[in-house]
């Protein structure tokens, strides 16, 4: 009860704030910081007492609070907070990277590489081919292409649709402390599918350019994702050998180091053509595997500063989603997420089948793939911004499948966490469970 | 190590915030880049599967003729060519350019390490130099250089979007000493003591703000412009505030029975400042187009309503957090919260805290004291943040606040001076002995009015007189705090350095599971409670 009067009267608050005026540059970001951080606290605790997940609190105060439904955060106050968002994708990746221990990893690689095969790559032809069977529902995409155009653009939409979301999976990790087989599969095998889409999608993009434009530069392209893939695993490391050298040397304020060096990654690597995620990521594999460094003590004292970040940064996600567009276009948006789903699901069947992982790993482990948020979105908007011809109709596709499944998947991934046995098991600070 | 590492961690901190507009400022205009109206909808960064150099250019219409893709950049049509070298051209140069701005944070970042080493705040407290403002001088200077136009880090533009971090730094200021302000001690103040306060203030108020403004509008400023009289007012507040000559940090300031007179006087000054701030925010309000058309004196209500509203709301939501991780995501929220909604009524982050600050710490709670361990673990990075903000908005070059310097320097002292003869001779008979007799009348500046100007500064547009009264604040603090040093005996003095070793960085929350496991380690007071010591203030 308490937790749903503070919530209304720091709505109240900001409702009286924005009726004040509406221009936002005075002290806009501020506010809106402030507001979606309690907001999406106590609507997390509201949602946990009925058994939701907290995660889908923090994404329904944001999509409440958001341009489209409340707009106390409007468009403008997003942009401003957004480098938020991008340290929080930093900090996940590098904790992910230090979650994945090669001695542990070893064991599952055979799963990992049939999940990314048939998972993953599978999923991104189902996906390509269901759009091409529901060319008629989609005329705004389809109507001025040709056959092979269709084929290529249907294949683009369908690697971009692929894409993962290891925040959300780290955050659904942190939030039900699940620890064992699934837990590290889940977690390792999203972190791969994510580099193969990346990859892949440079690819694609790539050909479809071509099959639209008439040319393709392959060198370009192979140098592009050559320096995305391999400068941001050099760079990465580099960040690890610095972390760890702090670590070692300095000690004292590791984690608010960290915390700025991911920042500055977030913010300076994308300008350098580097992907942030990879780089941190690479830096918290190093950390974690080669490191003389005790990275176990830096990320259990990062947990303690970032929740903050991680209110903010699922309430963003959440702002971003236009509820009206998702329902006016529910069925097509939802036949598509269905087909995804169950795409994962036969791949990492197969897969685990193939390679013989551990029942629980072959049960649950699929449901790690569906999750969506950042870098679909990311991917929609840059097909968005490249293909005009098709790129608007495409966009609405991709952001109705993300809002689908940011509604839905932390729900079913949290009760499937349950399930498994392993929730509960870590010990430890955690930043979204709110207990030790 | 702690102030190594909260200097560098500040520093880096600033780097971040001043390197991301710069180097975004340095790409070229990329086509296939989401637009600001875009990027509403990017939660995470954009994974940009291709270099930025190599896009073509904007598509018109899907043509034939139009690159494909990131990869197909040399396919573009030869309409597309030109533009194209142009950006490559562009691009080169604005990547050498963010690699002379990130050389020069390196440089900054080194600068600022040298700054806070502990035997640079040696040599400075061999010199006599260790009260509030000097003490942090280096991190002025630091800032200042950093926006020389030939340095060119912390111009205009940046500092415009440091705004919002600057607004939380003034939110977290002004709750941090109304958190400390125990009302209690207003019950237990002996007869006589708001009298005193009352003239000891009015008097460097008056002073400071007659003569520096007869010289403001000696210097050409309008009589009849509010903003001469808005300049006034705040130049007489910020002589008006007074620091206690130990300082110990923000965070450390609690008056109880067996600290100094200074600390329980300087304590209550604060609210001159206070109130001074709710009174120009109230009364000197910018035309805007806003939808509540109040007077002005409604706005003094506004700012009081307001301010109880958010104290009571975050004294009520701190009983909520299960975990220090919460309890920091909470405190934070309320906090920018409560910044932004001030901000966003052009009210002041400071009073508004304030306000909320003595309300969350003097109703009854348990969680007083994980309030001050959050605040208290902020401070270094927030005040050093302040300095630097300070530093880079103090135009040096303009001689005319250098001659407000002294005015306002003479103006304090005059005033103190005035108002101790004053309160002497009306109530000294009440006060216990060290009350009204050991006053003096060179006493540092408190680190809120450089605030105080701050916060006047973010809110309304830059004027002249401003400009002004940051030099006079600033140098004045910094002359007055020397005249501290000259006339106080070695006992008034305190090692900065002592303080900064106890300091205790952000990131060391994560060990407060195990402190709050020791409830017997308040870690607001700094001394322990000392038994009642004769005329040490009770009646």
């Amino acid at each position: 009860m308490i937790n749903l009067l503070l919530l209304i009267a720091v709505g109240g608050m900001m409702h009286a704030a924005r009726s004040f005026t509406t221009d936002t540059s005075m002290a806009g970001t501020e506010l809106a910081f402030g507001f979606l951080l309690l907001a999406s606290y106590f609507l997390a605790k509201i949602f946990n007492r009925f058994g939701l997940p907290k995660l889908t609190g923090y994404i329904a105060a944001g999509v409440i609070a958001g341009p489209y439904v409340l707009d106390f955060v409007t468009h403008e106050m997003g942009v401003s907070l957004k480098v938020v968002s991008t340290t929080a994708t930093a900090i996940l990746a590098l904790e992910a990277g230090s979650e994945l221990e090669i001695k542990k990893i070893k064991p599952i690689m055979r799963t990992l590489r049939g999940i990314t095969i048939f998972a993953v790559i599978g999923s991104m032809i189902a996906i390509a081919f269901a759009l091409f069977l529901m060319r008629p529902m989609f005329p705004a995409i389809f109507d001025k292409l040709d056959f092979t155009q269709s084929i290529a653009v249907c294949f683009a939409i369908g690697v971009a649709l692929s894409a993962q979301s290891p925040a959300v999976v780290m955050a659904m990790l942190a939030e039900t402390r699940a620890e064992g087989p699934l837990s590290r599969t889940m977690l390792a095998s999203v972190v791969v599918a994510d580099l193969t889409v990346i990859t892949l999608f440079s690819v694609v993009l790539a050909i479809t350019g071509a099959v639209i434009g008439g040319q393709i530069d392959v060198a370009g392209t192979a140098l592009a994702v050559g320096w995305e893939l391999l400068g941001s695993m050099v760079f990465g490391v580099g960040i690890g050998m610095l972390i760890g050298r702090y670590l070692m040397s300095v000690k004292k304020g590791a984690s608010m180091f960290a915390l700025l060096v991911c920042v500055i990654v977030a913010e300076i690597g994308a300008r350098m053509h580097l992907d942030p995620l990879i780089v941190m990521l690479a830096a918290g594999i190093w950390l974690r595997n080669f490191s003389k460094a005790d990275a176990s003590e830096l990320m259990h004292n990062f947990q303690a500063a970032q929740l903050p970040v991680f209110l903010v940064f699922f309430a963003l996600a959440g702002s971003k989603l236009d509820i009206q567009t998702l329902f006016a276009s529910l069925l097509p948006v939802g036949i598509i997420a269905i087909v995804r789903a169950a795409s994962f699901y036969m791949g990492a069947k197969i897969a685990c089948k193939a390679s013989g992982a551990e029942e629980v790993v072959a049960k649950y482990a699929w449901f790690g793939l569906v999750p969506q948020a950042g870098l679909a979105l990311a991917l929609a908007l840059v097909l968005k911004n490249t293909f005009p011809e098709f790129g608007d109709g495409a966009a609405v596709i991709l952001f109705g499948v993300v809002g689908f499944n940011e509604c839905i998947a932390p729900i079913i991934l949290r009760i499937m966490l349950i399930r498994s046995g392993e929730a509960g098991k870590k010990q430890g600070v955690d930043f979204a469970a709110g207990g030790h | 190590m702690n102030a190594r590492a909260a200097a560098s961690a500040l520093l880096l901190a600033l780097a971040c915030l001043v390197v991301m507009p710069r180097v975004t400022l340095a790409q070229p205009a990329n086509p296939q880049l989401p637009t600001a109206k875009d990027e509403q909808a990017l939660p995470a960064p954009i994974t940009q599967p291709f270099p930025l150099d190599e896009q073509p250019a904007a598509r018109s219409g899907g043509s034939a003729g139009s690159a494909g893709s990131a990869g197909s950049a040399g396919s573009a049509g030869s309409a597309a060519e030109v533009p194209q070298k142009k950006t490559t051209a562009t691009t080169k140069n604005n990547t050498l350019f963010a690699i002379k701005v990130i050389a020069g944070l390196c440089v900054l970042l080194a600068l600022a390490y040298l700054g806070g080493h502990r035997k640079v705040v040696r040599f400075q407290e061999r010199l006599g130099i260790g009260g509030v403002v000097t003490a942090g001088f280096p991190f002025v200077a630091l800032g200042l250089i950093a926006s020389l136009p030939s340095v060119g880090i912390l111009n205009e533009d940046v500092l415009s979007r440091l705004r919002p971090i600057l607004h939380f730094g003034l939110g977290w200021l002004g709750f941090i000493i109304g958190a400390q302000l125990d009302i209690r001690v207003l019950d237990r103040a002996p007869k006589g003591t708001a009298y005193l306060i009352f003239v000891e203030a009015l008097g460097p108020f008056a002073i400071t703000a007659a003569g520096c403004g007869a010289l403001m509008i000696a210097f050409g400023q309008s009589i009849s412009d509010p903003a001469t009289w808005r300049d006034m007012v705040l130049l007489g507040t910020a002589a008006a505030v007074t620091a206690p000559r130990k300082f110990r940090g923000f965070a450390n300031r609690t008056w109880h029975e067996g600290r100094g007179v200074d600390v329980l006087l300087g304590q209550l000054d604060e609210m001159v400042g206070v109130i001074g701030l709710v009174f120009i925010t109230a009364y000197f309000r910018e035309d805007t187009d806003t939808t509540w058309q109040l007077p002005n004196t409604a706005w003094v209500f506004v700012s009081l309503g307001l301010g109880v509203a958010i104290g009571v709301l975050i004294f009520a939501m701190i009983r909520v957090p299960q975990s220090n991780a919460e309890f920091l995501a909470i405190v934070l929220g309320g906090i920018a919260f409560a910044s932004g909604l001030a901000g966003h009524l052009r009210l002041s982050p400071i009073a508004i805290c304030f306000i909320a600050g003595v309300l969350v710490t003097n109703f009854p709670n348990e969680q007083r004291d994980s309030v001050f361990r959050i605040l208290h673990h902020l401070e270094r990075p927030v005040h050093l943040l302040f300095l630097m903000i300070a530093g880079a908005v103090w135009n040096v070059t303009d001689w005319r606040g250098w001659v407000l310097v002294p005015l306002f320097v003479a103006g304090r002292v005059l005033g103190k001076w005035a108002g101790v003869i004053t309160a002497k001779t009306a109530v000294g008979t009440y006060l216990p002995a060290n009350f009204a007799d050991q006053r003096n009348w060179v006493t540092p500046l408190s680190g809120l009015s450089i605030a105080l100007v701050i916060s006047v500064q973010s809110l309304y547009q830059d004027t002249p007189g401003l400009a002004w009264i940051v030099t006079a604040v600033i140098g004045g603090s910094i002359v007055t705090e020397f005249l501290v040093s000259r006339t106080a005996g070695p006992e008034d003095m305190v090692g900065p350095m002592d303080d900064l070793e106890r300091a205790s960085p952000l990131d060391e929350l994560a060990d407060l599971d195990e402190e709050r496991e020791a409830p017997d380690t308040p870690i607001h007071r700094d001394e322990p409670p000392a038994p009642n010591k004769p005329g040490a203030g009770h009646e």
